[in-house]
């Protein structure tokens, strides 16, 4: 508990730096799936006020075996409007129970449910040709195991849509994963993005696939 | 469990957007542009989540009866219901709800409002 405490504290600096910015509309709906070789993880929040969003998250963690139940709160830190791109600063942090997912043919014995955090950090800039951002992200998954990762993102429009068209991108996602098998690795994915929604179709270094999906109601 | 982000996200998406949609009467589309009344010019604009965002917080007001968000020419049209009227400082705050920042603000009679820069 004194972990979490100190975590806590640390959010409530790094908030209280922040400018009052919106995150999104109020009384708005989003959903975010992401699956990759290392996760299926969804996120389902609501922007109750300018700068905060608060939902569901279910993560599976494929190296751990672990399913992680959750709340999730995000808030807009920062933002920069400027007349052809956009900036924002995030911070993330979620409170659940981790679960073992052994199946019954499995010989290992099932590990003890405990209690899960996660703290997230990312930042993006972009305009309607180009996209850059980075996140740290770390997960407390107790008797299952602490992990940590960084990401990096760049992205190109091959050419600039208008409102309500089909918006593309090319783009290449790093990452760093110091506790994972494979440490370093890379994804190309092409995103298309029409309307309210938004899927990312990729695949790693490893050959293995990437789907991610958002949509805003 | 492995199983049931896809169940949820199966059942949420069959659900949300009809209800969602169906509550949206107002113009939309780029015939707004044609009927406007107020022409909002803004910053931060980059994608479609952008003119939703807009779109949405406006539509809520009873005084706007259409709105419409063009990207490439970064500008926000609003048609206003008939007699009824939007002032200049709730059409900035209101963008600034939705995310974004207004540079300027023209109006059909050919006032124009600059905000001052926060």
């Amino acid at each position: 508990m004194q972990r979490i405490a100190i975590i806590f504290a640390i959010y409530s600096f790094l908030t209280v730096q922040a400018e009052a910015r919106p995150v999104s509309y109020p009384d708005a709906w989003t959903l975010m799936l992401r699956n990759d070789a290392y996760q299926n993880s969804l996120h389902a929040h609501y922007t109750f006020d300018t700068e905060h969003s608060l939902g569901l998250r279910l993560r599976y963690d494929r190296e751990q075996d672990s399913v992680f139940t959750g709340a999730q709160l995000n808030r807009l830190m920062k933002r920069w409007n400027k007349p052809d791109s956009q900036a924002n600063i995030y911070g993330r942090i979620a409170l659940g129970h981790v679960a073992d997912d052994k199946d019954s043919h499995e010989m290992r014995p099932k590990r003890s449910d405990d209690e899960g955090l996660f703290l997230g950090l990312s930042g993006d800039w972009e305009t309607r040709r180009y996209f850059v951002s980075a996140s740290a992200e770390y997960w407390d998954n107790g008797r299952f195991g602490d992990f940590s990762s960084l990401h990096g993102r760049v992205g190109i429009a091959p050419y600039v849509a208008n409102t309500g068209a089909l918006h593309t991108w090319f783009m290449i996602e790093g990452h760093n994963r110091p506790e994972s098998r494979d440490k370093l690795g890379a994804t190309a994915l092409v995103r298309f993005f029409k309307g309210p929604s938004l899927v990312e179709l990729g695949i790693d270094d490893q050959g293995e696939p990437l789907l991610n999906y958002i949509h805003r109601f | 469990m492995k199983i049931l982000p896809t169940i949820l996200t199966t059942a949420m998406l069959s659900l949300t957007p009809a209800t969602s949609f169906a509550k949206d009467k107002k113009m939309s589309g780029p015939e707004v542009v044609e009927v406007s009344d107020i022409s909002v010019g803004l910053s931060g604009l980059v994608c479609d989540f952008c003119s939703i965002a807009l779109n949405k917080t406006f539509k809520k007001r009873d005084e706007v009866s259409g709105t419409y968000v063009d990207l490439d020419t970064k500008t926000l049209s609003i048609a206003l219901t008939e007699g009824a009227d939007i002032s200049n400082e709730d059409i900035v705050k209101l963008v600034k709800k939705a995310g974004y920042s207004t540079t300027k603000i023209t109006r059909k009679d050919g006032s124009e409002f600059t905000p001052e820069k926060p």
